[in-house]
């Protein structure tokens, strides 16, 4: 479950955003929609923790994320969260399985599961290739392997199809869905991708 | 994985910049600890050669060539002293020993020296094969000598005049060897020892010949030699190496020899001591040389992780995001510059080691021992790590206070 409640955040004395109280049952999905500048990866931030509320709180399971301390929200991060970019951005100077393999070693989770994820993901022949050497969809397979190997309880996404076609669009979002049923995990995607509108029905508008 | 692994990738990655940094470092630590590792080598090769001598006593002029041709056998002596005034002045009660030598001839660039048996005991050589000379025209061999000239106990060999390899070989008179010394890591290993009168029955002139007087002959006692009165009168020698009796020596002996005699007295101590001061110089330009290659290592070590910052700002904020801490990111930085430095001073370290192999190779003779490691040594390393720390640092400072929401939100 995740609820966030009187959620507000101060970029400076002129910009104030607050944020509708608004909750999340497990394993489910849901959109955050609204315009560019309109607080929707600030919202996903502070509900992840990247970013500390000026006001209100937020619970991700029983834990008030708000309140932990930084290197707490850190583990909690790694061990119960997970994210899918807009970009990929893989650590160049790893390998397709070391940077999967990065998330689990941050997460302090076990290593067994890369291999399986990558099954899952159809990359497992990509495993020794460096990321410069596979394809944007690839490696946004990649990406989405990286979220998921922790098994988290909730997975991130901010404009995870913004720079895809319509093909690769659909599979992403059908891919994100199936990866976030196969770990039971709670599916978050901010977007203002009319495509994946049809995709996911519960959506919170900002 | 773990974070040094991460840094190792990281480095990898980029292996010109890593090379660079790398190549810098090594080549200003091997060049400081070639330096180390010479000036202790000399030193100490100085003090094991010039144990037990005190004092050189020979003919006026440089006391560093007097020092230099008498003790290591390196420069041409500064001339020759009488016998007779030098068995007086070595009777001063201030002398515990002296030792004569006469130097003049060689074998193939070896120095022969004519001496008494003292002379090999002051570096306590032993025999390996044979027995020590006794007789006129009878050689001991060091150990060097004999292993690269082939000499063995029975050879018979013709002296050059003069101490350069291409001097005019003396005719009629053949050295016999009658042992081999075994190696003292010495200058010794390098010379050919015999008695005094061998060196004076080879520069005999033609005709003048010399006959056995038994009945006539003076014993130097403390100079450990018997001559005949008219050898007595008019042979020379060309140095003598005293130790004093006591500490008194010191202050009294050079002083009176230098104003009473014609000769003059040099102290090995005091001339290698100024020897170093005027290399000093040349060392410390070298060493300063050595530590600015350094420093520009550092500060391309600094150059090249704040460059990757601009890159990595993602990859950081991405890590950040998968749950690494900020202690984390700040180690993974540091310790990339620490890797570096690490693998940089090591490099060094060994590439001094193995070009003082190839030095000791190609000179040959005192042993100097490449492989020893100095206690200094270990300071370099440890001035390079705390340079890569110093280096990385505020890189690691920039990577720990990464604001990750920001930079997220850009991407």
């Amino acid at each position: 479950m995740i609820r966030i409640k009187e959620l507000s955040y101060r970029f400076d004395e002129q910009k104030e955003l607050s944020f509708p109280d608004w909750s999340l049952t497990p394993k489910e999905h849901a959109l955050i929609l609204g315009p560019s500048g309109g607080g929707k990866t600030t919202l996903l931030h502070l509900m992840s923790g990247l970013l500390k509320p000026t006001t209100g709180e937020v619970m991700i399971g029983d834990t008030c994320i708000s309140d932990l301390s930084n290197s707490r929200l850190d583990r909690f991060r790694g061990d119960h969260i997970g994210f899918v970019f807009q970009k990929p951005h893989l650590i160049p100077s790893l390998t397709v399985k070391a940077n999967i393999r990065l998330a689990t070693f941050l997460g302090k989770t076990s290593a067994d599961k890369v291999a399986d994820v990558m099954e899952d993901l159809g990359i497992a022949d990509l495993a020794h290739r460096a990321p410069h050497q596979i394809s944007q969809g690839q490696a946004q397979r990649v990406a989405i392997a990286r979220a998921v190997v922790n098994k988290p309880v909730v997975i991130f996404g901010d404009e995870p199809t913004a720079s895809l076609d319509d093909q690769s669009c659909e599979a992403v979002v059908d891919l994100l869905k199936a990866q976030a049923r196969a770990c039971g995990a709670s599916l978050v995607l901010a977007t203002h991708d009319y495509r994946v509108k049809s995709q996911i029905k519960n959506h919170l508008n900002l | 994985m773990n974070i040094p692994y991460l840094s190792l990738k990281s480095l990898v990655k980029k292996p010109l910049t890593t090379f660079l940094s790398w190549l810098l470092l090594a080549f200003g630590v091997t060049i400081v600890v070639i330096i180390l590792l010479a000036s202790s080598q000399l030193k100490s090769e100085i003090s094991k050669n010039a144990q037990g001598i005190d004092l050189v006593v020979g003919a006026k002029g440089s006391p560093l060539q007097l020092i230099l041709a008498n003790i290591f056998h390196v420069d041409f002596p500064t001339g020759n002293i009488g016998l007779k005034e030098a068995a007086r002045v070595s009777k001063s009660r201030y002398i515990g020993s002296a030792i004569p030598l006469s130097l003049g001839d060689s074998y193939r660039g070896f120095r022969i020296v004519g001496s008494t048996q003292d002379y090999p005991r002051l570096y306590k050589a032993e025999l390996a094969k044979g027995e020590w000379f006794e007789d006129h025209m009878e050689v001991v061999v060091g150990a060097e000598v004999a292993q690269k000239e082939g000499l063995s106990v029975g050879d018979t060999f013709e002296s050059q005049h003069g101490l350069s390899e291409d001097a005019e070989a003396h005719g009629g008179h053949a050295f016999q060897v009658v042992g081999v010394m075994k190696p003292t890591y010495t200058v010794m290993d390098k010379l050919i020892v015999t008695g005094i009168h061998s060196v004076w029955e080879v520069h005999e002139h033609e005709g003048e010949h010399h006959h056995h007087e038994e009945d006539s002959l003076i014993e130097i006692s403390h100079l450990g030699i018997s001559v005949t009165s008219e050898e007595f009168d008019e042979k020379e020698i060309t140095s003598l190496l005293i130790s004093y009796r006591s500490p008194m020596g010191a202050v009294m002996l050079p002083r009176s020899i230098n104003s009473e005699s014609s000769f003059q007295a040099a102290s090995p101590a005091f001339e290698t001591a100024r020897l170093f001061n005027i290399i000093g110089v040349g060392v410390k330009v070298l060493n300063g040389l050595g530590l600015l290659i350094i420093i520009i290592s550092a500060i391309s070590v600094f150059v090249a992780l704040l460059n990757s910052l601009k890159e990595r700002k993602f990859d950081i904020a991405i890590m950040r995001s998968m749950g690494a801490t900020r202690r984390q990111i700040f180690a993974h930085i540091l310790i990339e510059g620490l890797l570096i430095t690490f693998a940089g001073a090591i490099s060094g370290l060994v590439i001094a080691h193995v070009a003082m192999q190839v030095v000791a190779n190609t000179i040959g003779g005192i042993a100097p021992e490449p492989w020893v490691i100095l206690q200094e040594e270990w300071l370099v390393l440890a001035g390079c790590l705390a340079i890569g720390v110093v280096a990385s640092l505020i890189p690691a400072v920039m990577a720990y206070k990464t604001d990750i929401s920001k930079t997220l939100a850009k991407g």
